[in-house]
Formats: structure tokens, sequence, C-alpha cells
């Protein structure tokens, strides 16, 4: 069996590893997705006092410290044994809304527009956001604005953009101030005609990558998402809700405390990554999708007047439950101006600049579970602390780590569609890479690692031997 | 930040040793606000990388610094200033040179080329660059980079000075790592 390695894998978050083994005919039999990095922060963790975990967590990502605090702020909720003030729980849910708008807007505007706007086989050199302003400045100047939008809200709540410590166990470190309130609400009509404007051209254009969506991981699956009972989309609170591609529950009111009941967690050796299953389904039949597709898939509806009227278009276009990862696109867009609307939905209430923030308690019990939606998808922190709150065990249970499975399933997809022996043309390459950037994966969450990662694709042939490897210098 | 301001971008990862100069350079700077009218109108920032949201910042600038940490011929601890020559005001961006498929890689250069094809103007501006001893992982700069902070921050101090002057820029930069 030959093998095709694509490394570094370019345009996500982090570092991985691509390995395509190729039959004796010639034709990809087999793919593997590795993330080459080695987690740390669970053991980093240890031994550190539980009220400095939300801080410290935060440090996992660049990209989307806030979820990462905000489902640790929760986890340490339950330790404390605190109920949090109503207008923390509102507060913070504003910051992870931000959140996703400046993540998603990165993940689109900045990561994959050149893909979509330019062709999968334009020239590399050109294929990034700067193309894109050269050729689609509107486009260009959106995605600016908009990640923009995101980064000042969680500026104004947490005082800087990256790694806010303001989100704390029991609350939040400080109320929101009527001019943070007035500044953020007058940028709201701007952000979202931005992201109407987005959706209009996303729209208009879906036809043209009418292949890529025929078999950017296009097969059925679970879909999991935090889901209010109200059937509305739920990004910081919320239950757990599985359903299948008929649409089937699979799981219903999930508590998310039991969640190491509904999951299990794979290790293949040739990847630090884990593959999160559905445990009564077993492993690998239990692979499922979480992030904007899926959560488009297991709401009933989103809950704001705008975004729900572009997710019946979305959901008449594509189908109920729409299977194709390459629609994780338009989903994120759909999510960016249901955020922004919720955003405004929120602060319009005056009651938001209450300043009962923050309950105080001491170690009530020794073990907390806190769970919240990230961009890429549900997220779980769980801590066990001794009698003074000295962390002894964390498990971390990441977006990209869920989509694990469904990952590899992809690029699996891809390159059978794409790639006929050794000879693999750029743009053929580029496809096995963008399958991989739909799901917008942080691999730096998800193995917890320190520092960056780029990556490589690996062509074996039908004895083992290294027959190819393609890379693509990150500098 | 109010149009027509001084924008001040230290850049660098603090977590890699004497990566994070540019950072300690911009927060030196900002500290001497008081002492410095020349500093009456900058904004001073400091970041990771330098990500494209600046060409907003920088399209509504009339003059930039940049301070970034330089390894290779820069010896560990010297100082230069670099006069940046700002791209056409219009147009497509074409002096952008961005590794394949990446945005977290932008230099000074993109940046300005990105503020003046997106917003129609990029500011005159120049790169004070900090020679590195060392940009393993860790907190902290080496003995020789710490020593060079006052004067990077000097050498951006002058520069803002100066800014409206082709000549004193020139001299600034003919004066290299006698900052």
């Amino acid at each position: 069996m030959s093998e095709i390695v694509i490394e570094p894998v370019t345009r996500i978050e982090g570092h991985a590893k691509i390995t395509l083994f190729l039959n004796e005919a010639g034709r990809v039999a087999d793919a593997h997705f590795h993330v080459t990095q080695v987690r740390g922060f669970e053991r980093i963790a240890q031994g550190r006092p539980v009220y400095e975990m939300p801080s410290l967590m935060a440090r996992i990502c660049g990209i989307c410290p806030v979820s990462h605090l905000i489902a640790s702020a929760k986890a340490c909720d339950e330790i404390l044994g605190v109920a949090v003030p109503p207008v923390a729980v509102l507060l913070r849910r504003v910051m992870n809304l931000a959140q996703i708008v400046q993540s998603h807007s990165l993940s689109f505007f900045y990561l994959t527009s050149p893909d979509l706007l330019l062709g999968f086989d334009h020239d590399p050199a050109t294929r990034n956001i700067v193309g894109v302003a050269a050729q689609a400045p509107d486009l260009a100047r959106d995605g600016i604005a908009l990640r923009k939008f995101g980064q000042e809200i969680i500026e104004k709540l947490g005082g800087r953009r990256i790694h806010p410590a303001w989100v704390v166990p029991g609350g939040v470190s400080a109320a929101l101030q009527p001019e943070q309130r007035e500044s953020i609400l007058a940028a709201i009509p701007d952000a979202r005609a931005r992201a109407e404007r987005a959706l209009a051209w996303y729209k208009q254009n879906l036809a043209t990558w009418a292949q890529e969506a025929a078999h950017f991981g296009n097969f059925p699956s679970l879909y999991m998402g935090l889901v209010h009972a109200s059937g509305n989309a739920a990004y910081s609170d919320g239950d757990l809700r599985i359903v299948d591609g008929k649409g089937h529950r699979v799981l219903d009111d999930g508590d998310p405390k039991l969640y190491w009941d509904y999951f299990g967690e794979a290790v293949e050796e040739w990847s630090y990554l884990k593959s999160p299953y559905y445990k009564p389904m077993g492993y690998p039949d239990g692979m499922y999708r979480v992030g904007p597709l899926a959560r488009l898939n297991v709401v009933d509806q989103l809950g704001t007047e705008a975004a729900d009227v572009e997710l019946s278009e979305y959901r008449m276009r594509l189908g109920r439950y729409p299977s194709s990862s390459f629609h994780y696109h338009w989903a994120r867009l759909i999510e960016i101006l249901h955020c922004i609307d919720m955003i405004e939905e929120i602060l319009s209430d005056p009651s938001i600049l209450g300043t009962d923030v923050r309950s105080r308690a001491a170690i009530n019990r020794h073990e907390g579970v806190g769970v919240s939606e990230a961009p890429r998808g549900t997220l779980f922190h769980h801590y066990r602390v001794d009698e003074d709150g000295v962390v002894q065990w964390v498990n971390l249970i990441i977006a990209t780590g869920h989509n694990n499975l469904a990952m590899n399933r992809s690029v699996l997809q891809v390159a059978r569609q794409y790639v006929k022996g050794t000879d693999v043309k750029e743009g053929a390459l580029n496809r096995v890479e963008a399958v991989i950037r739909t799901y917008d994966p942080c691999l730096s969450c998800s193995t917890h690692a320190l520092g960056q990662m780029p990556m490589e694709v690996d062509i074996v042939g039908p004895d083992g031997s290294l027959q190819r490897r393609l890379t693509r210098e990150k500098d | 930040m109010q149009p027509g301001s001084v924008l001040v971008v230290g850049y660098g990862n603090t977590l890699r040793g004497d990566d994070g100069v540019g950072a300690e350079v911009a927060e030196a700077v900002s500290l001497q606000r008081q002492s410095a009218p020349e500093l009456t109108d900058a904004v001073v920032t400091w970041a990771d990388q330098l990500t494209p949201e600046m060409a907003l910042d920088l399209s509504r600038s009339r003059f930039a610094v940049f301070i970034d940490a330089a390894s290779g011929a820069h010896p560990a601890g010297s100082v230069t200033l670099q006069d940046l020559v700002p791209p056409g005001s219009a147009g497509a961006p074409a002096s952008c040179v961005i590794p394949a498929g990446c945005w977290q890689d932008l230099a000074p250069g993109d940046l300005l080329a990105l503020a003046a094809g997106l917003y129609g103007h990029a500011p005159s501006a120049v790169l004070v660059s900090v020679g590195v001893a060392t940009m393993d992982l860790g907190t902290g700069l080496s003995p020789l980079v710490r020593e060079a902070v006052p004067r990077a921050a000097a050498a951006v101090r002058q520069a803002i000075a100066g800014k409206c002057s082709d000549e004193r820029l020139r001299a600034l930069a003919a004066a290299g790592t006698g900052l």
C-alpha cells in the first residue's frame, strides 16, 4: 500500500499531519488525520488552587479562551456550590456570544474565504486574506469589522481581547457599565449589516461549490449541541441533545454533568487527539459531530428573528438535517448573525446593569463539571479537588476532539474523490486540507498543548513504504 | 482610536523568551507617556502577532511604529530602525507576500498594504527591531535583550518626534545599532 502525507496542514489552529494509504491500484484505501502535539494542561493543572483554573485553562487557546473561561468557571461554580447571580449568567453569555462572532469571523473570512472566493485551485501564494482583499475588498472589510466587533466586546467586558480574567468562579468580577453597554449596542447595526451581506454573498455563490459540498464529509452521523428547554440554541447553558441523520433524538435533555455516561474516549496510536464517541453506539459507530452544523441540526430554532429566517432558507435548500461538513461554513455565518442579535437582545434589557454579579463561597464540593458551546462545538471541563480546593484531577473534552472521528472520515472521503496515485496536484492537496478547515479545528485546544502547529501529507504504498511526502512550509 | 493618531505596536510571543521584547518595549513606551510630550496622541498597544484587524487602526493613523524581535544578522541586544516604504494608496495590495494560507504571519508591510488597499490610507511607518539571543519556550528576556529595552523605547520616541521629517528618519536609520 502506498502512503501520502500532508504536513503541515495549513490555515488551521495548530499543527497536524495527514497520511493517505494507497492500495495496489493506487487508489486511497485509508486516511489518518494525525494531531502531532502532546497534551499537557490536564497534568499542568494538578496541584493548582481551583480559583486559578479559569484563567489557567483560558491559556489553552488564544482564539477561544472565553469558552474555556466559561466552562472552567462553571465547573468551579459547582465546586463552590454557588448559584451564579442572574445578571452574571447573562454577562457571561454576552462574552461567549462575542467570542463566537470573532472566532467564526476568523474561520470564515480569514481561513476559508480565500478558497471560496479565489477557488480551491488558485495559486496558493495569493490564496489568503490579502488575496481576498484584492479581489473582494467588501468581503475582507466585513470580516475584519466582524472580528473586531467580537474582540472589542470581549475587551470592553474583560479588559483585554485575549485571556480576559473577568469570568471568575461564582460569576464575573465587575458589573457592566452604562457606557460599555451603550457602545456595544451602538455597534450592533453595522455588525448585523455586515453579517447579512456576507450571508447574501455566500448564498449567491453556493452553487459554485456544489462539487465540494457533495464530497466534503458528506455522510450521516450523530449531531450534538446544547439546547434550551424551549428548543432554542444554547451556548453557555442548556442541556445536551443528540440527533441522528434523520432527526431522531438519540439523547434529549441530557444532563451535561453526566457526560461520562454518554461519551467514551478512544485512543489511536497515530494521534495525540482522542476520539470521543457516543457510548451506547460503541466505537467507532458512535461518531458524532459538534459545532455550527451540528447545532443547527439539533435545535428547533435559533431564537432570534433574522437568524431564524436564514435558518429556514438553509433548511429549505439543504434539507432539515444537512450531512455535508461543507455546510459548516453557511451555518457559521448564520450563527454570527444570531449571536449579534442575541447580544443586542440581552443588552437591551436595562437590568443587565445590575451590580450583583458574583457569589462567593469556600470549597463545598470536591467535584464539578462545566459545559459551554465553544465556536467549534461543545466543551466539557471536569475537575476534582481536595478539601483545600487543590486540583487533583482534570478531564477536558474539547470541540475538536468530538469531531475527530468525523474529520478522519471526511479526509478519507475527499482523498478518495480527489487523490489518484502519488501525483497529487496542489488543488487536490488543498481540498484535503480544506475539508479539515470546515470543522475549524483548534488543535491547540484539543490537545491542550502549548504553541502553534502547522501540518504535512504522507503517501504510503501497499507495502507500507513512504512514496511521497508533501510539506507546505509555514515560514 | 482617534483619527490622525500615532500608533505604536509591539508584537511577539511573550512565552517564547526574547520574542516578547516587542511587547516589553511597547509597555516601556506606554509608561513614559507622562514625561514624553511626543507621546501625547500616541496609541500604544502590544500583541502576540499582527492580525488583519490592525489594518483598520493603521489606516486611521498618521504615523506607525512597529516593534519586533529580530534574529539572524541582528546581534543580541542591537536596536535598529528601518523606514517602511508605504505601499500604493489605492488598488490591490500586490506587494504582500504571505506564506501560503497563513494569517498569523502578517508582516508590517502586509498590514500597511491591507490598510491602503482596504481603507485607502496607509501611514508612513518604521520598524524598530531588537536583536534576540533566544526564542526558546519560557517567559522573560535574556540579559542583553533586557538591557536593550530602554534604548529601543528611546528609538521609538525619537522616531515619533521626527515623524514628519524624512531626513530625520534616515538619520535614525543610519544610526542603526548605535541607538
